[in-house]
């Protein structure tokens, strides 16, 4: 089931930051959505997930894409809301709303697939505790296993690794793998060029005034257009260990 | 605390304020009451538990609506406009319609107000806004009309708008409105409990969130315009029983509604019977009694809470 993007325009104040933009998205793929600060990549990822109006059309499978269908497609935020009086494990099992709904309570299948996610992202010894009195980091693994348990075939994430410490970023990074190569589709607002190297297919660069440019990673992420792209010379250094991006000019 | 033993412990606490208030009076506590007092004790304390009620569901919505921890039943001037409801029928001559009657279509007009002002888009901080200032005019107008209204019958009048539970309040009606609000409440648990998470959050897991909010602002607004009506503005308990169950381990909707309805009533029962006994043959402010053992109760929950 493929996401199909036709001639989408997504514009804040009047001002346009993605015009006519026309891409294919395949399941397993991973494509990476880079930018300059203000580019326009959290209001396109918004745009897609149907909480902010967009000109063209988002089809997924064949199907028009709605706004709030999670059964589908889910969106994490870069940042989480304010929370009111709700756990962890309740916070995980609001992933399952989508599939049950008002009416329905949640059955074995989902509670399987809470205590799952809240398993995969460390969460069991937390799991009573308020998400108020949780750290920036463990309230992102919370994000991050919500959506695990919501399962929709296409994950936008918006700056997935945020306030997250070296050891589960290296377990998100493996999380989202395993996502991709189960088939769902994941299009990740990023930053980390290094992050972006190790885990994305493709990338689509957001140049500023509604300019794009799309295509598989290592066609449109050079040293030229990302240093372009970030104002900043960026050079990718390529040795025994694989490559590594850095600010700098080379020797 | 389990939920459902904290459940149990509150309809029991609700069980015994009744048999206070039946038994408690200007006279102090008796064992044995005549059954026509004990009957006229117990529809008066009928009403403080609907009220209470009420004010503590109004609450509880208010608070997930507005999502702020202020949040009241009053808080958008469903109060002053009933208030100023009551004021006007007085002065244009047409009190004879009833307190309730009138200060129903008051908080009705202010609900109006908040909706028009808000061109039906509800999001929480515009809405508490356009309703504080709203407030704020029902008081400024309050305070004009107060000075036109008749010395004979002033002290009533400021009775009622300090709150006050009559004797010939419509119990039905209430329980009708009372039943009628947790249920509908009740039936939504799942999608009261999803907006805890923001809502952004819970747009994107498909809730409709247009649709809930608007929701929840008619029944929390219609809830809080009944008890209005019936007793006049008891302050404190839409706005602290939702918080102190929260703070007991009541988080959940499905349990969290039927454990404010249970406090809130518990709760005005028992100032009901204080404001009655305490300084007999006088007769106290209720809503000054449901803060005087509400304040010391919140904060001894709100420390113990603390890590």
């Amino acid at each position: 089931m493929s996401l199909s993007l036709a001639q989408i325009g997504v514009a804040r104040d009047g001002q346009p930051l993605v015009q006519a933009l026309d891409l294919r998205l395949e399941p397993g793929q991973c494509w990476a959505l880079l930018g300059r600060n203000g580019a326009g990549k959290s209001s396109l990822l918004h745009a897609l997930a149907g909480l902010l109006p967009y000109a063209g059309s988002a089809s997924l499978g064949g199907e028009a894409l709605q706004g709030g269908d999670a059964r589908r497609l889910g969106l994490l935020l870069q940042e989480p809301e304010p929370a009111m009086a709700i756990s962890v494990a309740e916070a995980v099992a609001a992933g399952r709303y989508p599939w049950r709904g008002a009416w329905a309570a949640l059955d074995g299948g989902d509670r399987a697939r809470v205590a799952a996610a809240l398993e995969r992202l460390g969460l069991e010894a937390l799991r009573d505790r308020p998400l108020d009195h949780l750290s920036g980091g463990e309230r992102r693994r919370v994000q991050l296993a919500l959506l695990l348990a919501q399962d929709p075939a296409v994950w936008l994430l918006d700056e997935p690794m945020n306030h997250l410490d070296w050891r589960w970023q290296a377990e998100a990074e493996c999380l989202l793998m395993g996502q991709a190569q189960a088939g769902r589709i994941l299009f990740l607002a990023l930053h980390d060029l290094n992050l972006g190297e190790r885990l994305c297919s493709h990338a689509l660069l957001l140049e500023g005034g509604g300019a794009w440019r799309a295509g598989p990673w290592g066609e449109v992420v050079t040293e030229e257009r990302a240093s372009a792209l970030y104002e900043l010379p960026l050079v990718r250094d390529v040795g025994a260990q694989g490559s590594w991006w850095h600010p700098g000019r080379r020797p | 605390m389990r939920p459902a033993l904290l459940l149990l412990l509150l309809a029991l606490a609700a069980l015994a304020a009744f048999f206070l208030a039946r038994q408690a009076g200007s006279a102090g506590f008796a064992w044995s009451v005549d059954p026509a007092l004990a009957g006229w004790r117990l529809s008066r304390a009928w009403t403080a538990f609907i009220v209470g009620g009420l004010l503590a569901l109004a609450g509880t919505l208010m608070q997930l609506l507005l999502r702020n921890p202020l949040a009241e039943p009053f808080v958008l001037g469903v109060s002053g406009g009933a208030s100023a409801g009551v004021l006007a029928a007085l002065l244009l001559g047409i009190a004879a319609w009833g307190r309730e009657l009138t200060a129903f279509a008051g908080a009705l007009v202010a609900i109006a107000l908040v909706f028009a002002a808000n061109r039906r888009r509800l999001e929480p901080t515009r809405l508490l806004l356009s309703g504080v200032v709203l407030a704020a005019g029902w008081g400024a107008l309050l305070s004009l009309g107060l000075a036109l209204v008749p010395d004979r019958q002033l002290p009533g009048l400021v009775f009622w708008l300090l709150g006050e539970i009559r004797d010939d309040a419509d119990n039905v009606l209430g329980l009708s409105v009372l039943i009628a609000g947790l249920g509908l409440s009740l039936a939504g648990h799942r999608a009261l409990d999803l907006l805890r998470l923001g809502d952004t959050q819970a747009a994107l897991l498909g809730l409709p969130l247009k649709r809930v909010r608007l929701f929840l602002y008619f029944l929390a607004a219609g809830l809080a315009a009944t008890a209005v009506s019936l007793a006049g503005s008891i302050g404190f308990i839409g706005l602290v029983v939702p918080h102190g169950l929260r703070l007991l381990g009541l988080t959940e909707h499905r349990q969290l509604l039927p454990g404010a309805v249970l406090a809130g009533g518990a709760l005005l029962v028992l100032a009901e019977c204080g404001s009655r006994s305490l300084a007999a043959p006088l007769q106290l402010p209720v809503g000054a009694l449901t803060a005087l053992l509400g304040v010391p109760a919140f904060l001894w929950l709100m420390r113990r809470s603390l890590p």
